[in-house]
């Protein structure tokens, strides 16, 4: 009886004569004997591995590596960005693991004309439910509430972009002149997706505000293991990121600048100086002018009265009784 | 209040003077019993140039716009040598009619201000109006301020000196006069006849009895002139004791 392991590896002769019964996957085994395995060592291209590579290793949401744990699924490498094509002015990124290329009557569907559904997902590596979750997302958040139409082109894990198949090209042909993305998306590979932004999206949001958009979309997808919530977290990001900026105030770039004020030659500086001098001057003097003009109340207003008294005469003078003072001056 | 002649204290209403008997008749006898008619500003002497009677006239506008009940003249004159500045400016105020003064600003609300260049003296003589206001001292001060600019024979900016110190002096009197009126009332004809111990005396133990007011005489033993200010404290009591009556 032969049994084959999850790890595809044979059981030794030895045990042939073990009977064990069909019980589905097992672990493996911890028998003493094992102790007197050798241990692994490091290889070079290991070593070569961790050098130029500093990732983190993913262990598949476990403390122990996929090759130890065969329950587990194995955790696909996150493949390595190899090369960053600018595309117009926004970056994207083909994946360098893409081998396999697309079948000519896939290509037709997925680059051919404008797909009616958001998620183009002819390989069926999403249900339909899933398909149908994340094309309704789209519309909801995307397109009414955004106004940006989202082409989500999920493609086989090692399935190679053709190189007749200019996304940025093909952007402007589906979105001339509405806000569109078109996102090819290997199917469990995040970090390769290549977002491609309608001109008419560029004009309307920064290039900052768009890369963000898609790095937090790529961001979310990452928080997921399994290849089908990988994209549906991609999508969704991705929908309410563009919904977001849409409720944001858009800075207008594309809006022309207000120029500023020509700086005055400096004789005409001096002449507007002296012009505003001059100005306050007169001001000064007119006020000043009309102040000394000022309605003045009359000349009797500001009198001095002394009360009238009862006066009797002496030493028979009418008017004078000899009150007098007297100063020697001389 | 002295005699313009003996300069003894003469009382208010004294028709002469009890000492020498002086009045204004005789100074008519001496200068003339009619009305002279004089200019606010009379140079006899010489003293004063055109642009300087022309400068005095103005200062005398404006005095008179700020006390329309008032007025100064300036009389200069070069009197004969026996006669004396005080006399002459007595009877000159009694006897001039002063042209461009209004008649509403009667001499007795006048003040006219004599320079003797014989003599070197000058004298400023108030009407019957004004001597309620400035008793003699105050007006010497005022004369004061003149002294340096007619030392040096600057007559013109004396005088100017002159007026405007006394429409200072008049501006604080009216002041002064509209808060108290009482203070500047020229002395009544009444006089108590008991010393004033007597008829507080009274008053304490409720006398009903009148005070005693009787028509003020000369003294038997010389003129007498009576304290205003004692006769301003005794109204207020007889106003005091009617009330309580």
């Amino acid at each position: 009886m032969l049994w084959t392991m999850a790890d595809n590896t044979t059981m030794p002769a030895e045990f042939d004569d073990v009977v064990i019964e069909e019980m589905g996957p097992v672990m493996p085994s911890t028998l003493p004997r094992d102790a007197s395995l050798e241990l692994p060592e490091w290889k070079p291209d290991d070593l070569r591995e961790f050098d130029e590579n500093d990732a983190p290793l993913n262990l598949g949401g476990g403390l122990w590596p996929a090759q130890l744990w065969p329950l587990m699924p194995v955790p696909h490498r996150l493949p390595q960005t190899e090369s960053r094509l600018a595309l117009g002015n926004l970056p994207i990124m083909v994946t360098g693991d893409a081998k396999e290329p697309i079948p000519p009557v896939l290509q037709e569907i997925y680059f051919g004309k404008v797909p009616p559904e958001g998620v183009v997902d002819p390989q069926s590596l999403l249900n339909e439910v899933q398909q149908e979750d994340l094309c309704r997302f789209f519309d909801e958040y995307a397109l009414r509430q955004a106004g940006v139409k989202v082409r989500l082109l999920v493609l086989g894990p090692n399935q190679e972009v053709p190189p007749t198949a200019k996304l940025q090209a093909l952007t402007e042909r589906w979105f001339a002149h509405e806000q569109g993305i078109v996102v090819v998306y290997p199917f469990g590979q995040p970090k390769a997706a290549a977002c491609v932004f309608s001109p008419a999206l560029q004009l309307a949001y920064t290039l900052e505000q768009l890369n963000a958009v898609r790095e937090a979309s790529v961001k979310e997808a990452m928080f997921a293991t399994r290849e089908e919530d990988q994209l549906s977290r991609y999508g969704i990001k991705l929908a309410v990121r563009m919904n977001r900026l849409h409720e944001e105030p858009k800075p207008t770039p594309s809006a022309p600048v207000p120029l500023a004020p020509e700086p005055l030659v400096p004789w005409l500086q001096s002449v507007v100086v002296v012009g505003i001098a001059g100005m306050l001057v007169l001001g000064l003097w007119f006020v000043r002018s009309r102040w000394i003009r000022r309605p003045r109340a009359p000349a009797g207003v500001e009198t001095w009265l002394l009360p009238d008294q009862e006066m009797t005469t002496r030493l028979s003078a009418p008017h004078c009784g000899g009150t007098m003072a007297i100063l020697k001056f001389r | 209040m002295n005699c313009p002649r003996c300069v003894r204290e003469i009382p208010y209403t004294a028709l002469t003077c009890g000492e020498c008997g002086f009045s204004l008749f005789d100074q008519d006898a001496q200068f003339g019993g009619d009305a002279v008619s004089l200019e606010r500003v009379t140079n006899k002497a010489g003293q004063l140039n055109e642009e300087e009677v022309a400068s005095l006239e103005q200062a005398l506008d404006a005095f008179e716009r700020e006390f329309p009940q008032l007025f100064v003249a300036v009389y200069s004159v070069a009197l004969p040598v026996m006669a004396s500045v005080r006399q002459f400016g007595f009877w000159l105020l009694n006897r001039a009619g002063i042209n461009g003064v209004e008649i509403t600003r009667p001499n007795e609300n006048g003040a006219l201000l004599v320079i003797d260049e014989t003599s070197g003296q000058a004298g400023l003589v108030v009407g019957y109006l004004l001597e309620c206001y400035f008793p003699e001292p105050e007006l010497a001060e005022i004369l004061e301020a003149a002294r340096k600019d007619w030392s040096a024979g600057r007559m013109a900016a004396g005088v100017r000196e002159v007026i405007a110190e006394f429409s200072k002096a008049l501006k604080k009197k009216s002041k002064l006069a509209l808060k108290h009126p009482a203070r500047f009332r020229p002395p009544t004809t009444t006089v108590p006849a008991k010393p004033e111990f007597h008829r507080l005396h009274d008053m304490n133990q409720g006398s009903a009895e009148e005070p005693n007011v009787a028509q003020v005489a000369p003294a038997e033993d010389g003129p007498t002139e009576p304290d205003p200010a004692a006769n301003s404290r005794m109204t207020m009591r007889l106003k005091f004791k009617r009330r309580g009556k």
